[in-house]
């Protein structure tokens, strides 16, 4: 996104949007993220840290909730970078360590956890760009805002949404084992 | 629906809606003539009004099941992130419009912010000690409460300046630090929290409060009786303590936390409730059951 690099003296003024923008979208954000990277205690302080950094910009963005998404999405991918290069270097898997915690959970408890896991599975086989046009349009934002989030034309959101439901529809029913 | 209104998406041979199309109907994204011309065709086209249908039930069961994921947002406020992103005093009342109080209310990022957090403790522990000092009366300016010049009240030696009515306060302090309430409350409670971040921070939740600031101790004149105070202690710090007059309702030494309030999500809450203040500051005692 082309933001100007110049940060403003934050005022008054300011402050009150700021406030008013993030009463409005610091949970859908944050659900975003969560969302996108399956891990809540990132997402909260990737959230938290793009709110800091427009509060560190002084002024409003032309498209608020783009410019959120965009930066929280670059974060994201920094912090998975960083992750890469740290498991690279020591060799350590990810998910080495993760417990299968519902070896001894009520029945409901693994069929809500199977669930979970087949909608994280259907998400992570989506190409990264249709997964966050799909995430960035079941938290509401407009075909306008997900152009300027992602960098694409406004034109060709509904084209890529279109492809992204189905692509998700397609992988989900693959976990499943049934059309859902 | 005329060719040119097709969009790339198309899926359906000419002649049908394009998935994108349908898509964008659902979204609310067409505009209002496309809207219309896409609607005409459903009514007319059995195939496309069927994949509508489809295509809607598909948008339901991807929002349930992405809800799935969900997890509880953290119980973050705005004005913590602020003081993340550079604010350092928040002040609200006459400091705000005074131009030096308004400098420091709004005044970002870093070195310069951390400056001037200290300048305004250092005229605070300045002026508590030295009586009529140019650093009293500047502080006075800052914070919009007396002249520019001229003899300080009685007494001004005694106490470090007042500021105004806020209804926050957030500073650096020192590694020993003491949180006095001047008086005890009918109603509302303090709410402790210990963070990861060096600043404290204290707001008042439900009504004003005045706050003297110094290095070591944060006095807060809480004239508002109903009202509820949230406290953010950085967990870094030795010692702590929360006072309502000379009572202590919660210590930190160490990792060693104890408080006369019940923990509940790592929040500690003290009920203002029973803790009375007798008519000299800092006088208090507790009623009622589990008196000392």
């Amino acid at each position: 996104m082309s933001e100007s690099p110049e940060p403003r003296m934050p005022d008054a003024s300011f402050e009150d949007d700021f406030r008013r923008l993030f009463d409005g979208q610091f949970r859908s954000l944050f659900r975003y993220l969560d969302r996108l990277s399956g891990d809540p205690a990132l997402a909260a302080d990737l959230a938290q840290e793009t709110f800091v950094r427009l509060y560190r910009r002084g002024s409003m963005p032309e498209v608020p909730r783009a410019w959120l998404a965009a930066v929280a999405g670059n974060l994201l991918r920094d912090d998975r970078r960083t992750a890469a290069r740290r498991q690279a270097l020591t060799g350590a898997a990810v998910n080495q360590g993760r417990l299968d915690d519902t070896r001894s959970a009520p029945d409901e408890e693994v069929l809500a956890h199977e669930r979970r896991a087949m909608v994280r599975g259907a998400l992570d086989a989506l190409p990264d760009r249709e997964r966050r046009i799909l995430l960035l349009r079941y938290e509401g934002a407009s075909y306008r805002e997900i152009a300027r989030a992602l960098e694409l034309t406004e034109s060709s959101v509904g084209t890529f949404l279109a492809r992204a439901r189905r692509a998700f529809q397609s992988a989900y029913e693959e976990l499943h084992g049934a059309p859902g | 629906m005329p060719p040119a209104e097709i969009e790339p998406g198309r899926t359906q041979p000419p002649g049908h809606a394009s998935d994108s199309e349908l898509e964008g109907l659902i979204d609310g994204e067409l505009g209002p003539a496309h809207e219309r011309g896409v609607r005409e065709h459903l009514e007319t086209c059995g195939t496309c009004a069927a994949r509508h249908r489809g295509a809607r039930l598909a948008d339901r069961r991807i929002a349930e099941r992405l809800a799935l994921l969900d997890h509880d947002p953290p119980d973050v406020h705005a004005d913590a992130l602020m003081d993340r992103g550079g604010r350092r005093v928040q002040l609200a009342g006459s400091a705000g419009r005074s131009p030096i109080g308004r400098a420091l209310r709004t005044r970002p990022r870093g070195a310069a912010a951390a400056a001037a957090a200290i300048v305004v403790l250092a005229l605070g522990a300045a002026a508590a000690v030295i009586p009529g000092s140019p650093a009293r009366r500047a502080l006075d300016r800052v914070l919009g409460q007396g002249p520019a010049a001229g003899p300080p009240p009685a007494g001004a030696g005694d106490v470090a300046p007042r500021s105004p009515s806020a209804s926050g306060v957030s500073f650096v302090p020192e590694p020993d630090l003491e949180v006095v309430f001047l008086r005890g409350q009918p109603g509302g409670e303090i709410r402790i929290t210990l963070v990861r971040t060096p600043e404290v921070r204290v707001r008042a939740v439900g009504g004003d409060a005045a706050y003297t600031l110094d290095p070591a101790r944060l006095v807060v004149d809480n004239s508002a009786a109903s009202a509820s105070y949230e406290i953010q202690l950085p967990g870094g710090l030795q010692r702590a303590r929360v006072r309502v007059g000379r009572r202590i309702v919660f210590e930190k030494s160490g990792e060693a936390v104890r408080g006369d309030g019940l923990e509940r999500n790592g929040t500690y809450a003290v009920p203002f409730g029973g803790v009375t203040v007798s008519p000299r500051v800092g006088e208090a005692s507790r009623e009622g059951p589990g008196s000392p």
